[in-house]
């Protein structure tokens, strides 16, 4: 026994040895090898400490965000699981919400947001002035500091817009930016930022786009070392494992409540959902809304973030261009039973528009097709098309329950007679189907959502006959949608895009769904409350003991 | 010998390089990483920077021509997700997987062997049956289902281990149990039947009518002539459990492996990160069978490579 145990014992051995030398040089023995330590990141071996007497000095000066301050919790530390790891922790680098929820923390931005989603004054004193028709001016508090001492002042700003829009940087942010070419340093705290155009949207895009300090970010760890100025500090990440940040005592509107946040990276939904359960977790992203009796707490953000539409094909010559089909299809769709069965209630029916009612260009006086099978069959008669077969494309697992949603309206229609063929292509495919302008799908299915609120983006893309994803004729809405883009009148800019809603509604362009919110569960020990945005800001949270 | 290596290590070389171009190939066809990376309604004109940048507009053999002569060199690409060199990724995250795989390699093993050798002594009794059920058990029970149970179980409901994550030996317990639990299966089935046969044979029963006690015959006859067929069995499991279970147990326990990065590399199209995924297991499989062979000819010297 002796003899074969320990052959056995030197194959296992040797084939530890071999294969774990073929892994870096640090670790020479598998048994050693602590993965903890192994792939830590060098914390803060390149920043300097913050000086203190700068960053205290903003207490007098005007409120920047809704945020109330809670006194600091000595030592209290909370453990948040995300869904994603981001690829980077540059604020400019990628375009990953589980990027843009670490660093909300961690960078400010010259204009934010609300806990409803309205926009507020960031770093700089107001929402900005437009100064001519290619100039907006902010101006930027003063005193403030980036967490590694560099000033936070407008050469931060003018380096900041200059970064992103390099080319060679290649930011996959750059549909945020628009019209944005420039900027220019005024005096120590003005900032002019340039477009090449009127852009009523300055504002807005400066709520995305995160400040970094001049010199700090030139480096080339920047994204995984990030310095920021916000009211917790980068301390360490262990790529695979999570993200630390510790609160700036000395932040300008007071040391937040929550010392130390730890983001740890849970991609599987049933592992994440029981670190809550076992209290591991305090607070945990996209929890399905079915768990909601499993878990202490549960949140959801005030509005949705993902509108579900089924675009449907209006151009001339397609088997849906009469307008009494699309108005059927949208009859015979219950989406209360969408919103209640599917999605436990969670989700609002949208209001026969894609905006929703925080959104920038949302039109109060549009109400849902209400659910009529009977009238749906009667304007199917009407306009010859009882037995109509049409394809719908979709796709799987890029939001919650989308194929189920899918699969629903299908059925509807089915009720009415309409024949819909599901295909559900790969994403890339499914991708190259939905910007397609020459061969339009009949119907696809698309989750749409939009980070600037504003329905510039929405209305561009997809009620513009030339936008990415509309399936429709040339019509009055293209030029109401251009005239709104350079519109600096924001009450004439609002009426441009009532009369885009009201047109895209009445010729039945979607078959509008549900607005899907972002759900989060905890513990007890926390209390918080979801914002609009989808954010977490640490700095909200405090403690019960 | 020496001869045979060199053959052998040719022949890896040859295996590791077409690994390289099919997966280089099919990763190309299945998907277009630029989708994944931008939002849904990002216009023609940012798709096509993008693309630009990345390289990925030209054709596909101009893409592997210079995917292949940059591998000569050691450079395996930077990770579209991550946006740093792909290999660094790899080797970061290869230490925790060979901690996790070798503890449920091991663990399998043992535990395997033990079954199977109890089974074997009594064909048909009740620690057979028992043995053989625990077995199927081990093989049949999918580990994604078996991980989320025991983490139901063992961590929400006793606390007795954290659900997820890594750095301590409580945080390892879980992921290797059920990355064990097949190779358990397995193991003792193989053991099991090639002890039988091996109780069966002459020389045992030489042993047995000479009054040898039947612990010495069970582990010093039997089990030795056994060790053959289990250690063909064990080389295969170590590469089912690095690249297959590693993948499924990783992503459940969020285990920083090369696993849950393959995950992570294919939820988001990072192909070159996917490229050196599979490049690193595929040299760690190839190496794994050259030794299961060579281990042939230490443990039977009837093996001979002529």
């Amino acid at each position: 026994m002796a003899n074969v145990c320990s052959r056995f014992l030197t194959l296992v051995a040797v084939l530890a040895l071999v294969v774990s030398a073929c892994g870096d040089d640090d670790s020479t023995s598998t048994t050693q090898a602590q993965p903890a330590t192994t792939t830590q990141a060098p914390a803060q071996t390149t920043e300097a400490p913050p000086p203190p007497t700068t960053r205290a000095e903003a207490t007098d000066e005007a409120p920047t965000t809704t945020e109330a301050m809670a006194p600091p919790q000595a030592g209290a530390r909370i453990v948040v699981g995300l869904g994603n790891e981001p690829g980077s922790l540059d604020p400019q680098a990628v375009d990953q919400f589980a990027m843009f929820t670490i660093n909300e923390n961690v960078f400010d931005k010259l204009v934010t947001r609300d806990p409803g989603g309205q926009l507020a004054p960031g770093v700089a004193t107001d929402l900005g002035t437009p100064v001519d028709d290619t100039t907006w001016q902010f101006t930027v508090q003063e005193g403030l500091t980036f967490h590694n001492g560099e000033p936070l002042n407008a050469d931060a700003v003018v380096h900041s817009v200059l970064r992103i829009i390099d080319p060679e940087y290649a930011t996959p942010l750059k549909d945020n930016l628009g019209t944005l070419v420039g900027a220019e340093k005024v005096d120590e705290y003005t900032v002019n930022i340039l477009t090449s155009g009127p852009d009523p949207l300055i504002p807005t895009r400066m709520a995305l786009l995160y400040l970094v300090p001049p010199e700090a970010s030139q480096r080339a760890d920047f994204g995984e070392n990030p310095v920021g100025s916000g009211p917790y500090r980068f301390a360490s990440w262990e790529r695979g494992v999570a993200v630390e940040l510790e609160a700036d005592p000395d932040y300008r509107g007071g040391a937040p409540a929550v010392s130390e946040v730890r983001f740890t990276f849970i991609e599987e939904y049933g592992t994440r959902l029981a670190g809550v359960l076992s209290d591991e977790v305090d607070l945990m992203v996209d929890m399905l809304p079915e768990d909601k009796s499993r878990v202490a707490q549960s949140w959801t953000t005030p509005t949705g973030l993902k509108q579900f539409i089924v675009s449907l094909n209006a151009r001339a010559g397609s088997p849906i261009e009469d307008v009494r089909i699309r108005q059927a299809l949208n009859y015979a769709v219950d989406k209360e039973a969408i919103a209640e069965g599917l999605f436990s209630g969670i989700a609002e029916v949208l209001d026969g528009q894609m905006l929703n009612p925080n959104w920038f260009g949302y039109n109060s006086d549009l109400d849902p097709y209400p659910y009529d099978p009977d009238r749906a069959r009667a304007l199917l008669a009407e306009a010859g098309a009882s037995d109509l077969q049409i394809q719908l494309v979709s796709l799987v697992g890029n939001s919650l329950l989308d194929r189920e949603t899918t699969e629903a309206v299908a059925a509807f229609w089915a009720e009415v007679g309409v024949t819909a063929d599901i295909f559900i292509p790969e994403f890339s495919e499914y991708i190259d189907r939905l910007i397609d302008r020459e061969n339009r799908p009949d119907a696809i299915f698309v989750p749409h959502d939009n980070l600037l609120f504003d329905g510039d983006r929405t209305l561009s893309a997809y009620y513009h006959s030339q936008g990415c994803c509309g399936s429709m004729d040339p019509s009055e809405a293209d030029e109401w949608i251009d005239a709104g883009r350079t519109e600096l009148d924001q009450a004439a800019r609002l009426q441009l895009y009532n009369d885009v809603g009201k047109a895209g509604h009445d010729q039945a362009w979607y078959v509008w769904l549900v607005s899907i919110p972002n759900v989060f569960a905890g513990t007890d020990r926390i209390n918080w409350s979801a914002r609009a945005d989808g954010l977490i800001h640490l700095a909200d949270i405090t403690l019960s003991s | 010998m020496g001869r045979y290596v060199l053959i052998r290590l040719s022949q890896a070389a040859l295996v590791v390089a077409s690994v390289m171009v099919v997966v280089f190939v099919v990763t190309r066809l299945i998907g277009d990483p630029v989708a994944v990376m931008l939002p849904l309604e990002a216009t023609e004109e940012n798709r096509a920077v993008l693309e630009a940048q990345l390289g990925l507009d030209r054709p596909i053999f101009v893409q592997l021509g210079n995917y292949m002569a940059d591998a000569v060199r050691l450079d395996f690409g930077d990770s579209l997700w991550q946006r740093r060199p792909a290999i660094d990724i790899v080797m970061e995250r290869l230490p925790p997987t060979m901690v996790l795989v070798f503890s449920g390699f091991v663990l399998g093993l043992l535990l395997g062997a033990v079954i199977g050798v109890v089974a074997a002594v009594r064909p048909g009794g009740w620690t057979d049956r028992l043995s053989v059920l625990l077995g199927l058990l081990g093989i049949s029970l999918p580990q994604f289902w078996i991980g989320l149970v025991l983490i139901v179980f063992f961590s929400v409901g006793l606390g007795w281990f954290p659900t997820s994550g890594s750095g301590s030996v409580s945080h390892l317990v879980l992921p290797a149990t059920v990355l064990a639990l097949p190779i358990v299966g397995r193991i003792a089935l193989v053991t099991r039947s090639s002890m039988i046969d091996e109780l069966n044979t002459p020389h045992v029963k030489d042993a047995t009518a000479r009054g040898l006690s039947r612990t010495r015959i069970v582990i010093a006859h039997a089990f030795r002539g056994a060790g053959i067929a289990t250690i063909t069995v064990a080389g295969w499991e170590l590469i089912g459990a690095l690249a297959g279970g590693a993948v499924v147990v990783e992503t459940v326990y969020a285990w920083p492996g090369i696993g849950f990065t393959a995950m992570q590399a294919i939820e988001r199209h990072d192909i070159i990160l996917l490229q050196g995924v599979v490049l690193v297991i595929a040299i760690i499989v190839v190496t794994i069978n050259i030794l299961v062979d060579i281990t042939y000819t230490i443990l039977d010297p009837r093996v001979k490579f002529d």
